[in-house]
């Protein structure tokens, strides 16, 4: 085997510097680096990756032309797929899909940097990076290796990953990527790839024994061998071994098979080979055998062509061995008109019907088991005995059927149930194998206060004593101390918008920067000015979010806001702001809008389904109460 | 043993005592005896019917080479059951010895059982291992017969042991009433063979070398150097299965053997059988696996099914005419292995040599592999 380069935070240094002494260095240097790592704004970091997966994202970036080189002939996929590669690594850096990711696993960027208060349950909540993590990576896919890692950065944590035998390159690559738009130098020095034979003890005893966190991706055997080494102060995070399948019911199988099914079928068939855990072994069509055959023929067709676009990738003699014998107990099923086999002659795909509903595991290289069952029943009790290990169900299903299956296999212990066409590609911030994994790769810690009202009042002032006017009177009252709560004056409205803009600003807690400035009613003569910074304001409108949520409003729908707007009045904002929360479709149209131009926006809009952000009844003219929500 | 209609041309080719005795006229009435056989499954087996039109083979009426019979993969036979004579024919049913636990069961009628007898003792004497007339003590590292029945190796004991006279035969895996199966007798078997070698009677030890391999570290162990004598011979055969871990060279295998055993190294010989195809490929002198004329072995790449060459890795694939029970006169094994010629021992032909198990037990990432689901 050529030996490989390592990269050792920052440097490169030859395979055969990695031994027992070396590692235990390796361990050294990762655990100094670990307080530096730790440091950077998250923003800092983003913007880093952000540039990161511009770069991926050309095909004249002089990385990816060398990856593209010599990643065809290292993983055995095709150029084509190396290309999907490519832009898979572009989409996980970029910036708006890391924060996707970050929020659905964290809800909030603020608690991986000064932190973020829970004001109804009287803490403060930070994520700190469990400080060292150690992957170990599978090499079915090129682009886990790199995601595991992006994982590991975007926790502020130290890396050191092990490259797979299979690619020994990308990995390398990514991090001088990431040298290149790193010139403050605020990731790449804390990041390692390195390579040892699996198994080697003088080198994986120190570091599965040490307090750092493991995150291993891969097989059985190597699973088990690593649990069974691992030390009592490291943390492992498994995932893996599993498998997954796709569920089609036989009623949406029509004279004319939808291309949505049969194209996204083949695109989770093809996608990486069929080597990722989530890629479907068997397809179950719920229904008669007709329609089984029926899909079979359309996805050949599909396959057929799609195998141009993005061809199987060079096969290994046992990866040869291991299709051909599938395809001849195939071929002797076909004959004793016990199933089906269709495939081309060469081994870029083969598609198996089988009489024999139970499950059955696929020697992959897009290697798809057709089966049918009658019931839905049927199908979970032929899944049940392999339930253990079942990550992925691709459903193709009346919305009914999908639900009733979706919770029958999540009972079983699915991890995710996706549409067929997602099943290869999660969504960001959603769940992976049971479980968040940027959630295990912090620590999270809190600074919690009693929910006493002494308790709740100390830290209240605390916070307040940035103000002037309450520093002033918090000093006079002898400090931020419940004792010295009760000898604090009233605040009345004349002090209180005597000390706020526009007559001062010493009632402010913060700069009047980062912040809105809302004015009451104004009915009743002067409008009064209030500010709310934007973790304020964003705290009311995730709040008010949860609340149209709740109410109904989801991101499919089209929102009219009629709130009225201007006159800075936080009705209109607040309600757009949580909207936006939402993700929903709006119509900004505002209550003070004449009556005929809100049923004109309204049904000229064409936009369906509709809902109301409703101002008070009260006040909602008569009229538009005539209008037909649905 | 002539043999009529329609099998003439197969009869004739058994009838050649001399099992490595290649030539142009040898090899065409190979050919023809394959056609007669595929004639014959074809027209008795339905399921190897289908098979063949499903393959695109339909016209029996005319010959085909060999190589053009579509394979059958030796995987089939362990789930389905092939025939091609009625139940009341079938003389004998054998197993494979089940290695990664599915077990294939073969029948043979009398006519299949009568011809690989004989090309058994053909394929021997032609490398000099056949003496009726010389009494041999046998140690058989193999399932004790009497009650393993039917398992293929007992079968192929049976065979090897009628190759010379018998003084007594000795069986290692015995059956254990106390944990209701097989176990390997270490002590027993090591005893058994220190009082053979104090007998003038040669010794022929036949079956797993792992256990050979025991019986070895054991006698080395006490400081017993055994001899065995030049009419001596081990047969190896089946592999080392689950002792995969103790598994060594043949060469170092040899070197050991003639030392503690006292024996020739070129007398140490293994052989390569199948139950679903049950020619023994043997070693000769220079320890190369020899084709006789009753077969004819091809590495091919498993994609193209185009041979891969003399001399390079291919999956092995097997083709001999003897069989009338059952269809498997072309067999696509799991095995990769390397054709060679010119065999240094100056026979004829081709020789093969075993690299190991074609396939894959594990995949390259996270993804299932059916062996998981076994574990």
């Amino acid at each position: 085997m050529k030996k490989q380069k390592l990269y050792i935070f920052g440097q490169q240094r030859e395979q055969n510097w990695l031994n027992a002494e070396t590692a235990v260095e390796l361990l050294e240097e990762a655990r100094e680096r670990a307080a530096v790592a730790a440091h950077p704004d998250i923003e800092c970091i983003l913007d880093v990756l952000d540039d990161v997966s511009r770069a991926w994202a050309d095909p004249d970036y002089h990385l990816r032309r060398q990856a593209e080189k010599i990643l065809p002939e290292l993983t055995s996929f095709s150029a084509q797929m190396i290309e999907q590669g490519f832009n898979a690594i572009s989409a996980i850096c970029r910036r708006e899909n890391l924060e996707k990711r970050l929020k659905g696993e964290f809800g909030n960027l603020s608690v991986l940097d000064a932190g973020q208060e829970r004001p109804h349950l009287d803490y403060r909540l930070h994520a700190l990076p469990r400080g060292v993590l150690l992957h170990l990576t599978a090499g079915n896919v090129f682009v886990g290796a790199v995601d595991s890692l992006i994982s590991g950065i975007i926790t502020k944590n130290v890396n050191i990953l092990k490259m797979s035998r299979v690619d020994t390159v990308f990995p390398g690559l990514f991090i001088e990527s990431i040298k290149e738009h790193d010139p403050a130098g605020i990731i790449w020095p804390n990041q390692a790839a390195v390579l040892w034979k699996g198994g080697d003890e003088a080198i994986e005893t120190p570091l599965l024994n040490a307090p750092l966190t493991v995150i291993f991706w891969g097989g059985h055997d190597a699973l088990l061998s690593v649990k069974a080494r691992i030390g009592a102060s490291t943390k492992l995070i498994e995932n893996g071994p599993r498998y997954s399948l796709a569920v089609v019911e036989g009623s949406r199988i029509k004279k004319e098979i939808s291309p949505y099914l049969v194209q996204g079928l083949a695109k989770d068939l093809s996608l990486w080979d069929q080597q990722a855990c989530s890629s479907p072994h068997v397809v179950y069509v719920v229904g008669a055998t007709a329609q089984t055959h029926a899909l079979m023929e359309a996805l050949y067709d599909e396959m057929v062509s799609l195998s141009e676009e993005l061809p199987v990738g060079s096969l290994s003699f046992d990866e040869k061995v291991e299709i051909r014998k599938v395809r001849e107990i195939a071929r002797m099923m076909q004959a004793r008109g016990e199933g089906r086999l269709m495939c081309p002659e060469e081994f870029s795909f083969s598609l198996i019907l089988e009489e024999d509903p139970v499950f059955k595991v696929s020697c992959l290289n897009r290697t798809l088991f057709f089966k049918t069952v009658k019931t839905c029943e049927q199908l979970i009790e032929q899944v049940r005995p392999l339930s253990a290990y079942l990550q992925t169900v691709g459903l193709y299903c009346t919305p009914e059927t999908a639900q009733q299956l979706g919770e029958s296999f999540f009972e079983l212990g699915a991890k995710r149930i996706t549409e067929i066409g997602g099943m290869s590609e999660g969504h960001d911030g959603a769940p992976h194998d049971g479980t968040f994994l940027l959630r295990q790769l912090v620590e999270w810690v809190g600074t919690e206060y009693r929910a006493t009202p002494e308790s709740r009042v100390e830290h209240l002032l605390s916070q307040i004593y940035a103000a002037p006017y309450y520093r002033g009177i918090l000093d006079k009252a002898g400090g931020c101390g419940f004792e010295h709560f009760m000898r604090l004056p009233l605040l009345d409205r004349a002090t209180f918008y005597k000390h706020s803009p526009p007559a001062s600003s010493d009632i402010l807690t913060g700069p009047m920067i980062d912040a809105y400035v809302y004015a009451s009613g104004g009915t009743t003569g002067e409008p009064k000015f209030t500010l709310y910074s934007n973790d304020e304001y964003r705290l009311s409108t995730d709040l008010l979010a949860e609340i149209f949520k709740n109410a109904g409003i989801s991101r499919e729908d089209r929102v009219a806001n009629l709130f009225i707007a201007g006159n800075l009045w936080t009705s209109f904002n607040v309600s757009g702001r949580a909207l936006e929360n939402i993700g929903c479709l709006q119509l900004p149209i505002g209550g003070g809008s004449d009556i005929e131009n809100i049923l004109k926006y309204i049904d000229c809009s064409m936009l369906m389904p509709w809902s109301a952000c409703r101002r008070s009844s009260s006040t909602l003219p008569k009229k538009l109460q005539s209008v037909n929500f649905r | 043993m002539a043999e009529a209609k329609p099998f003439e041309r197969c009869g004739q080719l058994f009838d050649i005592n001399r099992a490595f005795a290649h030539s142009r006229e040898n090899d065409r009435l190979f050919d023809q005896a394959m056609n007669e056989a595929l004639r014959w499954h074809a027209a008795r087996c339905p399921d190897y019917r289908a098979f063949l039109e499903v393959c695109g083979l339909t016209d029996f009426t005319r010959d085909y080479a060999p190589e053009e019979i579509p394979p059958l993969l030796v995987t089939i036979f362990k789930e389905f059951r092939l025939a091609s004579v009625p139940e009341s024919q079938v003389k004998i049913e054998l197993t494979s010895s089940g290695t990664g636990g599915r077990k294939s069961a073969i029948i043979l009628d009398h006519r299949s059982y009568r011809r690989i007898m004989k090309i058994l003792n053909n394929i021997f004497d032609s490398l000099g291992m056949v003496n009726h007339q010389q009494k041999v003590n046998y140690l058989c590292f193999t399932y004790d017969p009497k009650v393993a029945g039917n398992v293929g190796t007992a079968f192929s004991d049976k065979g090897l042991t009628g190759l010379t006279g018998k003084r007594s035969v000795y069986y290692a895996i015995k059956w254990k009433e106390s944990i209701g199966d097989f176990e390997f007798d270490l002590d027993s078997t090591v005893k058994k063979l220190i009082a053979f070698g104090k007998r003038p009677e040669p010794v022929r030890i036949l079956g797993f070398p792992a256990y050979l391999w025991q019986v070895c570290n054991r006698l080395e162990e006490a400081g017993i150097t055994l001899d065995l004598g030049k009419d001596s011979y081990i047969i190896t055969g089946g592999g080392w299965k689950m002792h995969k871990d103790q598994e060594v060279s043949k060469d170092f295998f040899k070197d050991r053997v003639e030392r503690v055993l006292g024996m020739p190294r070129e007398n140490l010989r293994d052989l390569f059988g199948m139950v679903e195809h049950g020619i023994p490929y043997v070693d000769c002198e220079a320890g190369r696996l020899h084709v006789p004329i009753y077969a004819r072995a091809l590495t091919v790449d498993p994609e193209t099914f185009k041979p891969v060459g003399d001399g390079k890795e291919g999956l092995l694939y097997l083709m001999t005419p003897y069989l009338s029970s059952y269809p498997s006169i072309s067999l696509l094994t799991t095995d990769r292995a390397i054709i060679e010629g010119n065999c240094p021992c100056g026979r004829p032909g081709k020789t093969f040599r075993i690299v190991g198990r074609a396939g894959l037990n594990k995949h390259k990432g996270c993804a299932m592999t059916a062996l998981d689901l076994l574990k």
